[in-house]
């Protein structure tokens, strides 16, 4: 099977940590980033095939960080999950217009259900 | 009008205008406070269930055992957090309400399962008196009024005893559809029954049997009808058990 590149913007080292742990347990190559500022050379370095996503950030918020990636020539086509602990409907309103693929609660979801999300829209 | 009731009149507004302004702040205080506390519980959540997976290694009975003990502690959290999340929201001024035309028969049969294992352990039998012809539809925001069953529902099951039966029924007026939610439960006691939709309260019989609530759900179901210019109301006698009666109008289109 091919490598498959996931990477996670999460300014929450503990959070961050314990999904970089699943996913390479799941034999993904993570890379990963805690606030969204100069997302777009992120990408270019890590060419991950999908983007775990937080809002809540410092600096850029994750609905501007999506904006601009649906905005790009190059990576306007990537996968995107926001996984955020902002549950109101309408910011899953404004996320699924903003192009993600899924919007998961933090809180509300464990990491093996991150993983199957990840693998359903990979497969 | 006089200028001096013309003063009062502006004088009021701009005092329920500042009420807004400070219950806004409030609202969104406790939103992000809720959101600060959800990321630390989500990622102990996370943790246990990765350690009870064994995804960490692996460990004896006993310390499985302490593990699942915090884990449920801490959904219990999570849950109560939820439940404080929810009754800000429908107390905020500018919450928004996605209505469309629905069938709260079918509603209530989505949420039923939920309770079914919770039920099953106690032996509470729960009946759905399905009506013979399909109900008219009501306006009704689907998420929004599943917390309102969601909510009668878990009190239901919570304040019930081994045994007991919860009921549901339908009835169609000219203008409106009432479902009513009935228990056999502990009930709830007289001196008690004017404060029961007030936010945080709990009466005494179910503090004495130190099952955990907020208070908030009755609050919150109540807000949630009154939203959709419906109404809630309730029959109760001590250890005999509760009905409740919620009251939604019809959608226009189906008068």
């Amino acid at each position: 099977m091919n490598e498959q590149k996931v990477f996670i913007i999460e300014d929450d080292d503990f959070l961050r940590s314990l999904v970089v742990t699943k996913l390479q347990k799941e034999n993904f190559t993570v890379g990963t980033s805690a606030d969204g500022a100069d997302i777009i050379s992120k990408l270019d370095d890590a060419q991950p095939q999908l983007l775990i996503l937080d809002l809540m950030l410092p600096q850029v918020s994750g609905f501007d960080i999506l904006k601009e990636i649906r905005e790009h020539d190059t990576w306007k086509n990537l996968h995107v999950i926001i996984f955020s602990n902002l549950g109101d409907e309408e910011d899953i309103q404004k996320g699924t217009e903003l192009g993600a693929d899924d919007y998961l609660v933090k809180a509300n979801f464990t990491l093996d259900e991150l993983v199957d999300k990840i693998k359903g829209i990979l497969a | 009008m006089t200028d001096n009731n013309q003063e009062k009149i502006t004088e009021l507004e701009a005092e329920l205008e500042h009420c807004r302004a400070e219950n806004k702040a409030k609202s969104e205080f406790l939103s992000m406070v809720t959101h600060q506390l959800r990321t630390p519980l989500s990622g102990i959540k996370w943790t246990f269930k990765m350690l009870l997976d064994g995804d960490l290694g692996s460990f004896t009975d006993e310390q499985r055992t302490i593990i699942e003990k915090g884990s449920e502690s801490n959904e219990r959290m999570l849950k109560l957090l939820q439940e404080i999340i929810i009754a800000n929201q429908n107390e905020s001024w500018d919450f928004q309400y996605n209505t469309q035309p629905s069938d709260m028969q079918k509603i209530i049969s989505n949420i039923i399962p939920e309770f079914l294992e919770s039920a099953r352990s106690k032996s509470i039998d729960i009946k759905i008196n399905h009506p013979d012809e399909p109900l008219p539809l009501v306006t009704v925001d689907p998420e929004k009024i599943s917390i309102v069953f969601q909510n009668l529902l878990e009190n239901a099951v919570k304040y019930s005893e081994d045994g007991d039966t919860i009921t549901v029924n339908f009835t169609v007026h000219d203008d409106s559809i009432s479902i009513s939610l009935a228990d056999t439960g502990l009930g709830i006691p007289d001196d008690a029954q004017e404060y029961i939709f007030s936010k945080f309260f709990r009466a005494d019989n179910v503090k004495e049997i130190k099952k955990e609530g907020t208070g908030l759900g009755l609050f919150t179901a109540k807000n949630i009808v009154e939203k959709h210019n419906g109404s809630i109301r309730f029959e109760s006698k001590k250890n005999e058990g509760t009905t409740f009666f919620i009251t939604l109008p019809l959608s226009t289109v189906d008068k």
